[in-house]
């Protein structure tokens, strides 16, 4: 493994580290905690720590570092909020049948889909909305969280499958 | 092939993993339609607005923040301060020193602590150790001493030019400015200078240093003429009587009109001063003028 010359310690790079990866790990506290104040300082947090550490932690470590630390930040911070994440609009699907009704119902399925994934244990969640809504391939949150590929196929797998469990029962 | 438990189906699904054939058995799922309306209904929800430039400019901001100056708690430097006085006041306790100092003209006789007895000849200093001194008796001399020792351990005597080491006796030392002189009048002492000349003196012998070589000397009488009130000597320069002179009498000689190597034998007492001066400059040639305690010489 090559190890990159550039330094964390040069604020160009430290800066190049932050435009790529901050919205990453704001985003993995905030589908952890889903309170977005928290979740930014929390992100500002590891990368002061990151600054702190720049001797000690590698580039290519550099977002492995932030995930860990984030992640033990946020365990020290007990209470957490239900994750609530807005939606944009109401899907259409067909534009000839935007009846009153079928307005009524998908609005209906949101607002559950919402509470739903709010219910979904953090770890099944922060994995699930990290792969849905980030992008996130299953190898890239495996490294972020610390965990092997197939512990995250397999956290996907009981989201998805909870979710439909709870978008019924609701 | 899909009932599998450890099958994460829906995982592979996700990503586009599944086979035709397991994408088709997917498809005939009941649940397939509502597991496509969650995942197609999630594709609309987004994560918080997140502005990169501001966050960064806070994180530097925090980062760059001056440090609080630190509080350094009192209580250490006190315990340290504690602590330094402690071992300075046990050091103090087992190196002070007790000395003896005799001025111009005065003599002085000390008994030390293991009921040796010393007697200071005038402008002589004599140290050794306060405590536990007995069991290990060094002493530290600067002039001249006479020295009755109380019989023990080694007694040594420690001088600029050499160091004398006796059982029990009696001894006179004689340790001025290129001078060095030991007469033993009792016992047996050991002397040797600092370039490993060694010299043992028996009663009625003594030492000196001439030209760095240690040379022997009888001694007469019990104990040295200047506890009569008396300095003999014997072939020594005259420049060596006048310092003795000076430290007898508080005076001072101004000596650079007369020749101060030759040789002078004979002696001066410790009463009168101009019987003194008579004694040793009259024989020598030498004239001189007492002004208060200056002494002005030159030859005849």
């Amino acid at each position: 493994m090559s190890q990159s010359s550039k330094s964390v310690c040069e604020q160009p790079v430290f800066t190049e580290l932050f435009e790529t990866h901050a919205e990453a790990v704001r985003n993995f506290i905030y589908y952890k905690c889903g309170d977005r104040e928290q979740a930014e300082d929390v992100m500002q947090e590891a990368f002061i720590k990151l600054w702190d550490n720049c001797k000690k932690v590698i580039l290519e470590r550099a977002k492995g570092f932030l995930c860990t630390v984030a992640n033990n930040l946020f365990l020290n911070q007990v209470a957490h909020k239900k994750v609530r994440l807005e939606y944009s609009k109401i899907p259409q699907k067909h534009k000839n049948i935007e009846s009153p009704d079928y307005v009524m119902e998908e609005k209906e399925f949101m607002d559950k889909l919402q509470n739903a994934i709010a219910d979904l244990s953090d770890g099944q969640r922060e994995v699930f909305l990290l792969n849905r809504i980030d992008k996130k391939t299953y190898n890239e949150i495996a490294e972020m969280l610390d965990i092997s590929v197939k512990a995250v196929e397999k956290r996907m797998h009981n989201a998805l499958k909870q979710l439909r469990k709870l978008v019924k029962n609701i | 092939m899909l009932n599998d438990k450890e099958n994460t189906y829906l995982a592979k699904w996700l990503n586009d993993d599944l086979s035709f054939e397991e994408l088709e058995e997917l498809k005939q799922l009941p649940e397939y339609n509502e597991y496509k309306k969650i995942v197609d209904g999630l594709t609309y929800f987004k994560a918080p607005p997140f502005d990169v430039q501001p966050s960064l400019a806070t994180t530097l901001g925090k980062i760059y923040r001056p440090k609080e100056a630190k509080v350094i708690n009192l209580k250490p430097v006190v315990y340290t301060i504690a602590a330094a006085a402690s071992i300075i006041l046990i050091i103090g306790i087992f190196f002070n020193k007790v000395t003896y100092t005799t001025n111009q003209g005065e003599q002085l006789a000390v008994v030390l602590p293991d009921g040796s007895s010393v007697d200071l000849n005038a402008s002589s200093t004599l140290t050794h150790q306060r405590f536990f001194w007995s069991s290990n008796r060094k002493i530290n001399l600067l002039g001249e001493a006479h020295f009755k020792v109380s019989t023990g351990t080694n007694f040594t005597v420690t001088t600029k030019l050499g160091k004398i080491e006796v059982l029990g006796t009696q001894f006179n030392i004689k340790d001025r400015t290129n001078e060095f002189i030991v007469d033993c009048y009792e016992g047996k002492v050991k002397v040797s200078t600092y370039d490993n000349q060694q010299k043992v003196l028996q009663k009625g012998e003594g030492v000196f240093l001439k030209n760095n070589q240690l040379t022997e000397e009888t001694v007469s009488g019990n104990e040295p003429m200047w506890k009569k009130g008396e300095s003999i000597f014997n072939s020594v320069p005259l420049k060596n009587v006048l310092d003795e002179l000076e430290r007898q009498y508080k005076v001072v000689f101004k000596r650079n009109q007369i020749d101060q190597k030759q040789l002078f034998t004979g002696g001066f007492n410790y009463q009168d001063l101009t019987i003194a001066l008579e004694s040793v400059l009259v024989p020598m040639g030498v004239d001189y003028v007492v002004n208060g305690s200056n002494i002005s010489l030159s030859a005849q």
